[in-house]
């Protein structure tokens, strides 16, 4: 658990990062969107075990 | 439950999300929540068991479960309401922040609404033994 999931989103927001910069760069403006779009849909799909797992908990422990 | 740990995780966050915010913010709040979730993972097993125990002490003394239960549904509803609001209102959204916070009051209200009933009742009651 711990740090590897952030580090994870983090990787994902950095290389989007520079892809994006890079498409640009060489013009291809549409591209760059779809990258970002693709970078965030990923990473929310990476988080949503995690929240899942963290509602799940929440409401065992508080008995909602 | 280390202490160092969590200020680690908090440090490591906070320096990519303010590393990537210039270029992706949408990316920035995805780390902001994933570090929220961690934290609050991390949390929850001290949670549970100090629950437990206090629990577990109430009930010695003699107060109702039930009423206690209400208790610590509240005290769960109100973190989870103020997670979502706190990560709306970072992500600029102050307006969606406010209206989280105020669904989760309503949701504590409703939750509370019995035994609130129960208690104006038992004074009713008592008033009315001590007037006639």
């Amino acid at each position: 658990m711990g740090i590897e999931i952030i580090l994870k989103v983090a990787g994902i927001g950095i290389l989007v990062a520079i892809a994006c910069q890079l498409l640009k760069q060489s013009g291809r403006d549409d591209i760059a969107m779809i990258t970002g779009l693709a970078g965030l849909v990923l990473s929310l799909m990476l988080i949503l075990s995690y929240v899942g797992s963290l509602f799940n908990t929440v409401i065992q422990i508080f008995g909602l | 439950m280390n202490i160092l740990k969590i200020i680690g995780i908090a440090i490591v966050a906070v320096t990519l999300i303010l590393t990537v915010k210039a270029y992706r913010p949408e990316a920035a709040l995805q780390i902001s929540l994933a570090t929220g979730v961690i934290l609050l993972l991390i949390a929850a097993g001290t949670i549970s068991g100090l629950i437990e125990k206090i629990t577990a002490e109430a009930q010695k003394y003699g107060i109702d479960p039930g009423y206690f239960s209400v208790l610590i549904k509240t005290i769960g509803i109100a973190y989870i309401a103020q997670l979502g609001s706190q990560i709306c209102s970072d992500a600029g959204e102050s307006a969606i922040a406010s209206k989280v916070d105020l669904c989760g009051r309503l949701v504590i209200l409703v939750t509370v609404m019995p035994t609130v009933i129960e208690i104006i009742e038992m004074v009713c009651t008592l008033l009315e033994v001590n007037i006639s």
